[in-house]
């Protein structure tokens, strides 16, 4: 079932279409929220993690009328918000997550969503890809190497090569 | 590190996201989840959202039950291999577990259904107390609890995994039959106990098959620790365990099958009303809509219901003590009379 489809039951049956969407996405929300909270949560927390994702996404969509293009990024954006709040709540604040080299590069260039979306689409693939799972999701360079079937020396030079490429789009940008 | 720069979960909005859709899709393109844990999500989200889809719990006392049954001593479980022993035709182990889910279940202990199959690991036992089947589902008793220097540790549901294959191949049936474990705290510390409710519709039942069992903490790997079996389950996940013990689904009580006036089918055995279709979506109102009809043609409610399920093949809900099938012509759902 693709995403206008799922919208399309939404609209209809909310409630039907809240349960096609997370037979569809449960996977995917349960890798999010793996990815975050993995070594931090039992799996039981973790899944009510993801199940609290759905809910909120589900009453955000209620409230919109599943206005959305996307279920499968508004979900993301969800989850991650989500995610990390949980990480933060199930840390106790010991272990804060640490602002990464993306948001440095954002913070110093005053970048805005727009730029920054439009500067890592314009890294093009794998690399495009290699920053959302590093920067976005939070993935360790070990498991997207592996996953993308490449070394990771590999991977640690495309994320140093891509960080100066992107820190060089989002000045020209700037100017 | 720079003062407050803004998160990229902040910075970018559900909007923008839309954009990187081809980059989300990748992220998940190999995500996988089991069928368990999926349905666990699933029943807890539409819980929270308002959706009733699945149990209630309703009790009531128990009742006599016919000595007819006697003839019904199958074991449900014969062996157990690895670590474990053979424990069949006992008094239960956990007699307070098998009673809290069936009212009556001194009667299995009479009637040599009490399996106490158990197998272990240094920190975990797992006891099948008993385990039923009416042909169409498996349906028993689990225990699991902390042992050895973890005795009396708390235990979450989700720190052991069981998953069944066929003994002679170790070919996959299930993972966790995707039943929920209710904790309500009236447990004994460091103990779960669960119900056992397995589909047979795709099961071979004259072939025995075993129970694995294994610790299932975090491990930063969705595949788990164990040793691998060499078989993988339906999600094309390696099957690991760490004891196991063997057991068997072939048919130990009694069950009728009653017709409605259309020819459709459900069966009704000691622990349930089965149908090999989804016969009724809302279980609430068919848990609630519920009578059995005696010799006599009364209709009685049956308030002794416990689970209700709906599933995409099949239909069922069980009752929360052995019923006597002998005293029953029929029952009535939702207003449909099923009769003998």
């Amino acid at each position: 079932m693709n995403d206008n489809e799922l919208l399309d039951m939404l609209h209809k049956d909310p409630q039907k279409g809240l349960e096609a969407v997370v037979r569809q996405y449960s996977a995917y929300v349960m890798k999010i929220a793996y990815v975050r909270l993995g070594e931090v949560c039992t799996r039981e927390d973790i899944e009510e993690t993801v199940s609290d994702i759905f809910l909120m996404f589900y009453n955000a969509g209620v409230k919109s009328g599943f206005d959305m293009r996307s279920v499968r990024a508004y979900l993301s954006v969800i989850a991650q918000r989500h995610c990390i709040n949980a990480f933060h709540k199930y840390c106790k604040a010991d272990k804060m997550l640490d602002y990464n080299e993306l948001e440095n590069i954002i913070h110093d260039n005053g970048t805005n969503e727009d730029c920054l979306i439009d500067a890592v689409k314009q890294l093009g693939e794998p690399d495009s890809f290699i920053f959302i799972r590093k920067y976005y999701f939070g993935q360790k360079n070990k498991d997207i190497a592996k996953e993308l079937g490449m070394s990771e020396s590999t991977l640690n030079s495309r994320v140093s090569r891509g960080l100066d490429k992107l820190r060089k789009i989002l000045k020209e940008e700037k100017i | 590190m720079n003062n407050d720069p803004v998160r990229l979960s902040e910075l970018i909005t559900a909007s923008g996201a839309q954009k990187l859709n081809d980059e989300f899709e990748e992220f998940g393109a190999n995500a996988q989840i089991t069928d368990d844990a999926r349905q666990r999500i699933l029943s807890s989200v539409m819980r929270k959202a308002g959706a009733e889809m699945k149990e209630t719990m309703i009790t009531k006392k128990t009742r006599r039950h016919s000595k007819r049954f006697v003839g019904f001593m199958i074991a449900a479980a014969i062996a157990v291999t690895g670590a474990a022993g053979v424990y069949a035709y006992n008094q239960f182990f956990h007699k307070e577990n098998v009673e809290h889910y069936i009212k009556n279940g001194a009667q299995l202990e009479e009637r040599g259904l009490a399996a106490n199959i158990q197998a272990q690991t240094d920190e975990l036992r797992f006891t099948i107390d008993t385990l039923l089947s009416d042909g169409h589902q498996a349906y028993g008793v689990l225990t699991v609890e902390h042992i050895g220097d973890k005795t009396g540790q708390a235990l979450s549901v989700h720190d052991y995994a069981v998953t069944i294959v066929y003994a002679d191949t170790g070919e996959f049936i299930t993972n966790n039959w995707g039943g929920d474990a209710y904790i309500d705290g009236t447990e004994k510390a460091g103990q779960n106990r669960r119900i056992i409710c397995i589909d047979l519709s795709d099961v071979d039942t004259q072939r025995d098959v075993k129970f694995l069992f294994r610790r299932d903490e975090p491990t930063g790997s969705f595949y788990g620790s164990g040793k691998l079996t060499g078989q993988k389950d339906n999600n094309d996940i390696p099957i690991r365990y760490e004891c196991e013990a063997a057991a068997s689904f072939r048919k130990n009580v009694e069950s009728i099958d009653l017709y409605d006036s259309e020819g459709r089918k459900v069966t009704l055995s000691e622990f349930e009303i089965y149908s090999s279709e989804v016969m009724w979506e809302d279980t609430l109102s068919a848990k609630n809509n519920l009578k059995l009809i005696d010799k006599d043609s009364k209709k009685t409610d049956c308030t002794f219901t416990d689970i209700t399920g709906y599933m995409e093949t099949y239909s069922y809900i069980t009752f929360n003590k052995l019923v006597d099938t002998d005293d029953i012509s029929g029952v009535e759902i939702n207003g449909i009379e099923y009769l003998k």
